[in-house]
């Protein structure tokens, strides 16, 4: 075969399209990986400090309200800070659950073992300035707590028994799958306030008050299950900012299957297999005609029988013909939300009076200052919790530090995030004044803070667009005809922090599959030669027989 | 390879070695002589597919080291090497082709590359590879020498066809790795990304007393993806808590051993880390 001819050219390395190549890679299809950035992730990338600067002067110029542009309102302060690139600094600050799509596929796929993952130490649910409630996630953590009623400690307790096994079909949620969640907990649990926020916003994630309680239950479920696989945490950190390097590990693997890489190359033209004059008829799918791409700086064009695109990187011209394939099971697909990153050089502490910490069960062991001031945490913000802050929705504040591997010794990174629904803040209010408030509020947790408040040595904010508009991608489109389609153009992700990477597995997944039937069907007799038959969604990963240890 | 009576022996110190250079200059052969004493003819090598990483162990200076030695992926083709990849690295082998002046004109971008991902402690060693092709050799071994002696790095001539000099190039490396203790006893904190992959080597830096950090590196193929089985994993969060404690105990056993005293055991093979965790 033609050394520049592939079975699929997939256009942006963010997490979901780099998960679909290493799959097709993996099973045996011929692919090329085309990122017209000069990094891998696209918009899920981890940023030095100098290319995260760059990244926001380039984005500065936006206007700042257009639903056509993704980042808008940016805004940064401060300049170069000194070991810039001991910075890795995550565009999606995510969190990963320990049981999920996202794991299974990098336990299966063995990109696993490229990373250094460790767990999210603390999840604290903001009270005031300068107050932290502590998350009771388990049942020890119920027991312990010294500050819940022993009425409270007895339904909070039925309820987590309830989340955390078959609720479906229990006669406490009949009738009630779509009543707002914190009514459901009254309802059903007699859940004071204080426990309701918790769960609504701790455990189950939701964004406001009212979202649905059928996946909020799901998502309080998931959160239980996951505690406990890698240590009592829920959540798992990836090294050196996440998703940014979890998506180079999906890379590596493509390429170690034979994937070619090309990033940092203008896209001149990709021209579709049928020429532009001939317009009427649609082709036969079994076409042997292939589409073109031609890069800037490339010595030749390439050609392929099927484009995967994300969104960002799919060329207008493609846009009619393209079949989007649907966000399956991601909660938040088309949520826009305000973004801030800001460096600090003191840590947060945690402390929180006598009540229990959330992976603290063992109050024999001695004192864990990490705990106190720890390297990976997290803060939730319930609606109204924050005053200027939003009335409607839960923002996050995910602190990383030098043990995520992601910072140089004694500074922090600070991600905050609010979702931006219910239309309090107009649109030409800035990211930079809808999250001071916010800012503010975890720089009260600062060491010291009270005597000598925390100043941030640089901050960058800004808004992060999902455009909800899908462009149909033909009046009469219907679902059978996906599989003749030869453009895909993978799902939106979730940008909340809870959800991003199983969004993105899921999505991944969708699209490896809509991928796989198109190409099996286009030529099936050379996949069956070529392209190993399987089922799952990764293959079996050969055990190296060297791994005998014979020292131990 | 130590004697079965050696019941308590040291844990082998883990050693993360990567090859860059131009394409086809013979990186996954010199990785292949090395590892699997074979060679793969031209014609039937091809840019390099299917060439992950491989584990190799060796005594060196009394010590076991293991070392795992990490191939481009094909992705120097168009310069695409991910940051990910020089994580943790503490060696650096740098080839290039006698018989192809354009592979060694090439070096300063690597070298510069190399100066934006690792500290600059890191082992560096130049290897002149293909030396069998004498006859058509464009770099004179003295021109290569210089080079090298300039930017700071071993430099060694061999061939992977022969395997000359291949052994040697490796040891070499793992030599001066072992007489760096900071690339491995603890991490330098100047270094950036180059310096120790994983929790141990956070904990190393923090000054922790290191093994009792459930915070720190996790190895996700631990339970083996078997999402019913492995010990703590089983435990649904409803038992009674004192058997959640007895769990959570081995767990933080278990942990201990995976990070063990080494500290880029984390990252570099980590289903190694899994059996050994099983066999403690």
């Amino acid at each position: 075969m033609d050394d520049s001819h592939f079975d699929v050219i997939i256009l942006g390395t963010g997490l979901t399209e780099s998960i679909t190549a290493a799959a097709l890679s993996k099973v045996g299809y011929k692919v090329a990986h085309i990122d017209t950035n000069p990094y891998y992730g696209s918009e899920d990338a981890s940023l030095s400090l100098d290319e995260l600067i760059a990244w926001a002067d380039k984005h500065a110029l936006n206007p700042i309200s257009s639903d056509q542009i993704k980042y808008t309102s940016v805004s940064h302060s401060g300049t170069q800070l000194p070991f810039a690139r001991q910075y890795s600094i995550s565009l999606m600050p995510a969190l990963i659950y320990s049981m999920g799509p996202l794991i299974s596929s990098l336990v299966s796929s063995g990109v696993a073992r490229y990373g250094g993952y460790r767990l999210l130490q603390r999840i604290s649910i903001f009270r005031e300035a300068g107050r932290l409630a502590s998350v009771p996630g388990s049942k020890e953590d119920v027991f312990k707590d010294k500050e819940i009623s022993l009425i409270d400690k007895r339904r909070l307790m039925r309820f987590l028994m309830f989340a955390a096994g078959e609720f479906e079909d229990k006669p406490e949620l009949s009738g009630r799958e779509d009543m707002p969640f914190h009514e459901f907990l009254q309802a059903a649990f007699s859940l004071n306030n204080e426990a309701q926020a918790i769960i609504t916003y701790t455990l189950a994630y939701c964004i406001t008050p009212s979202d649905s309680s059928k996946p909020a239950l799901e998502r309080v479920r998931r959160f239980l299950r996951s505690a406990g696989r890698y240590g009592p945490s829920s959540f798992l950190v990836g090294h050196y900012g996440g998703a940014g390097e979890i998506a180079q590990g999906f890379c590596r693997t493509a390429a170690v299957s034979g994937a070619v890489y090309i990033l940092g190359r203008t896209i001149i033209s990709l021209s579709p297999p049928s020429s532009a004059d001939e317009v009427a008829p649609p082709e036969p799918p079994k076409s042997t005609a292939a589409f073109t791409v031609t890069l800037d700086d490339f010595p030749e064009p390439l050609t392929c029988d099927l484009v995967i695109s994300s969104r960002k990187h799919l060329p207008e011209s493609l846009s009619v013909q393209a079949s989007y394939i649907p966000p399956h099971n991601v909660p938040h697909p088309n949520i826009s939300v305000a973004r801030c990153v800001a460096i600090i050089d003191r840590a947060l502490t945690f402390s929180t009076s006598t009540q229990p910490s959330f992976v603290d069960g063992e109050e024999s062991a001695s004192p864990r200052p990490d705990d106190e001031s720890p390297d990976a945490a997290m803060i939730v913000f319930p609606p109204s919790s924050v005053e200027g802050g939003s009335n409607s929705a839960s923002a996050t504040a995910i602190l990383m530090g030098e043990g995520t591997m992601s910072t140089p010794a004694g500074k922090w990174i600070l991600y905050l995030s609010l979702p931006l629904v219910g239309g309090q803040f107009t649109s030409d209010q800035s990211a930079e004044s809808t999250l001071r408030p916010y800012l503010s509020a975890a720089l009260s947790f600062g060491i010291d803070a009270e005597a000598n408040p925390l100043q941030p040595l640089f901050t960058l904010f800004y808004y992060e667009r999902h455009s909800s508009i899908t462009p149909t991608s033909s009046p009469n489109a219907s679902p059978e005809s996906a599989s003749d389609k030869n453009v895909l153009v993978t799902p939106p992700s979730d940008p909340l922090a809870s959800e991003f990477f199983d969004a993105a597995a899921t999505n991944a997944e969708a699209t490896y599959r809509a991928a796989s039937s198109f190409l099996k069907q286009r030529r099936p007799e050379t996949a069956s030669d070529e392209v190993a038959e399987t089922d799952s969604f990764w293959p079996p990963v050969e055990q190296d027989a060297e791994d005998e240890d014979e020292w131990e | 390879m130590a004697p079965a009576a050696d019941k308590k022996p040291e844990p082998p110190i883990n050693c993360k070695l990567l090859l860059i250079g131009n394409s086809s200059v013979g990186k996954s052969s010199l990785l292949l002589r090395f590892s699997d004493e074979q060679w793969l003819p031209e014609d039937e090598s091809s840019a390099t597919i299917g060439v992950d990483f491989r584990v190799h162990k060796m005594d060196i200076k009394g010590k076991k080291v293991k070392l795992s030695i990490w191939d481009t992926a094909g992705q120097e083709r168009f310069r695409t090497i991910t940051s990910s990849y020089y994580r943790g690295a503490q060696g650096i082998i740098l080839v290039y082709d006698v018989s192809s002046r354009e592979s060694f004109d090439a070096l300063p971008r690597w070298y510069s590359e190399l100066e934006t991902y690792v500290s600059s402690s890191v082992v560096k060693i130049l290897v002149g590879n293909k030396v069998d092709k004498e006859f058509s050799r464009q770099v004179p071994t003295s021109e290569g020498e210089a080079f090298a002696k300039r930017m700071n790095s071993l430099f060694i001539e061999a061939s992977a066809k022969t395997a000359v000099g291949v052994r040697e190039a490796f040891t070499e490396v793992v030599d001066q790795i072992l007489d760096t203790p900071e690339l491995w006893a603890s991490s330098s904190a100047a270094g950036g990304s180059g310096t120790a992959a994983g929790g141990a080597g956070a904990a190393a830096r923090r000054g922790s007393s290191g093994g009792s950090m459930p915070g720190g590196g996790i190895d996700l193929s631990r339970d083996d993806g078997d999402e019913a089985g492995g010990g703590y994993a089983s435990v649904p969060f409803y038992v009674p808590v004192e058997e959640r404690e007895v769990a959570r105990e081995v767990l933080l056993e278990r942990q201990t051993l995976g990070l063990g005293a080494a500290p880029s055991s984390r990252g570099l093979d980590p289903s190694r880390t899994m059996m050994t965790q099983r066999a403690a």
